[in-house]
């Protein structure tokens, strides 16, 4: 079993040492960016921001599972979901990337694994409207519905994230286990980016997210938690299981490439699917 | 100020202002996935179930670092080392060490957080193991007033290296011979899990507390 998984953790080192992935360092430099603070931190990791080609607009950087980087115009930084990484989850964690606030949908070790990060962040996982950072947060209440012995350590409890940044509304739906209600797609509101966990088994099933989607019809949706060679439980749905027979979809190739950004003005009028790679 | 300890490694500090600061909060309903379960197991234990202004993590295990899902309650801050911060007049500040003796570097790094609150230092160790504090280790750190650490085989090189003078010991500490051979032992283990300090009032010979623990554990 151990030597099992040192072979996968060397193997893991290996391909992380030789990405090419703009957002990962060298486990040498770390101590030296986590002591930055989040503005400074963005310009050294960023450089598109440091020649002021992303100027205003929003900067979303996918790290893998449920975990996103937003970044808006004035450099406030925010982390959702971030995660532990295992025998199965096999993508980098975060390594104590500076964030002004995390949020935590619900405390399992993929999505809760909050000490991965830097800096002094606020950590929002409840649902009272609450203003962060000139940001505000509001967490709609949804079960999890998950596998019976996680279910057994923890309540179930899942928290849908809804906050606006720079003029785009996001939600971001943690690890949601079912359809949601009238009531609930009420509370959520309009949307504009939907972050939608389609990976099933642990959260909804692959066709149940797409009418997640539905029911909420958002501008932008960008599927996360689903099967990779990254995230290698077998019972889970890939991104190809989501993308089939849809129309209105843009799939990152180079491989690598995690970064979207926005601004208000230029969002698809007709619902599209972005799906940003993750760091390799 | 006051200090509550509720089990392993979890603390609350509350400031004179009435800020709360909980240390490595532990994972409340714990369950070993491939283990057998240990003799007293029970399923549902309650959460810690307090509203803190900020937490401090000593590293990210599972007994140290478990926020999510009911166990700490409402909007809070996160300090888990790297640059000094201050937040609501407390300040902090972190030193990197590691987690077992060196040269068996099996589980990583642990945060030292140093936490400053009306003018007394406290230092929480987490799972520190190394042999001894390394020269700029102890330089970084500074003053220490109140230290909570494990209680092992490090503690004797802690206490001639940082002369604190109040030592709490956490994380399944249980009193043994060397801790009973200190003149300034004092068991609390009936009394008490929490404890008023003022800096004044701050023992002038070193004094090692057992706290009660006001929580019971799966861990």
């Amino acid at each position: 079993m151990s030597g099992r998984r040192t072979f996968i953790k060397n193997l893991f080192a290996l391909s992380a040492f030789s990405g090419t992935s703009m957002f990962s360092f060298k486990r040498d430099s770390l101590s030296r960016i986590s002591s930055l603070g989040p503005a400074e931190a963005c310009v050294m990791t960023n450089p598109d921001y440091a020649m002021g080609l992303s100027k205003g607009r929003v900067k979303i950087d996918y790290y893998g599972m449920s975990c996103f980087l937003i970044t808006s115009d004035n450099g406030t930084r925010i982390i959702t979901d971030p995660f532990f990484a295992d025998l199965e989850i096999l993508h980098s964690e975060l390594n104590k990337e500076p964030a002004d606030i995390v949020t935590v949908s619900c405390g399992h070790y993929a999505h809760c694994y909050i000490w991965s990060v830097g800096g002094m962040p606020y950590i929002y996982q409840v649902t009272e409207p609450t203003e962060l950072n000139g940001i505000k947060f509001r967490g709609v209440a949804t079960r999890h519905l998950t596998m019976s012995e996680l279910a057994e350590q923890d309540p179930g409890d899942n928290i849908v994230m809804c906050f606006e940044v720079d003029k785009i509304k996001f939600c971001h739906l943690g690890a949601l286990g079912h359809k949601l209600s009238d009531e609930q797609v009420k509370k959520i509101g309009k949307v504009d980016i939907l972050m939608v966990p389609v990976g099933g088994v642990s959260t909804l099933p692959v066709n149940d997210a797409y009418e997640v989607c539905n029911q909420i019809n958002p501008k932008v949706i960008i599927p996360m938690h689903y099967r990779s060679e990254r995230c290698v439980l077998p019972s889970w749905a890939t991104l190809n299981d989501f993308l089939k027979d849809k129309k209105d979809v843009v799939k990152f190739e180079p491989k690598g490439f995690n970064q979207i950004t926005f601004t208000a003005s230029e969002l698809p009028s007709v619902m599209q699917i972005i799906a940003p790679d993750y760091p390799r | 100020m006051k200090i509550k300890w509720f089990n392993v490694s979890a603390f609350m500090i509350t400031t004179e202002k009435g800020v709360k600061i909980i240390t490595d909060p532990f994972a409340y309903n714990y369950k070993p996935q491939l283990l057998p379960l240990p003799p007293n197991f029970e399923k549902n234990r309650p959460p810690i179930g307090e509203y803190p202004d900020v937490i401090t993590l000593s590293h990210g295990h599972f007994d140290h670092s478990y926020v999510g899902a009911g166990n700490i309650k409402g909007v809070f801050k996160l300090y888990t080392g790297g640059a000094p911060k201050e937040y609501k007049g407390v300040k902090f500040s972190g030193v990197t060490a590691y987690h077992d003796p060196v040269g068996h570097n099996h589980h990583g790094f642990v945060t030292l957080n140093v936490i400053e609150a009306d003018g007394i230092r406290i230092m929480h160790t987490g799972d520190y193991g190394q042999k001894r504090l390394y020269d700029e280790q102890v330089t970084q750190l500074g003053r220490i007033d109140i230290m909570m650490t494990a209680w092992g085989e490090w503690v004797p090189a802690l206490i001639e290296q940082l002369k604190p003078k109040v030592i709490l010991p956490m994380h399944h500490a249980r009193i043994d011979d060397y801790m009973r051979g200190f003149k300034g032992f004092v068991d609390y283990t009936s009394k008490s899990s929490e404890l008023e300090f003022a800096k004044a009032a701050l023992p002038s010979e070193m004094q090692i507390i057992m706290l009660k623990q006001s929580m019971e554990t799966n861990l």
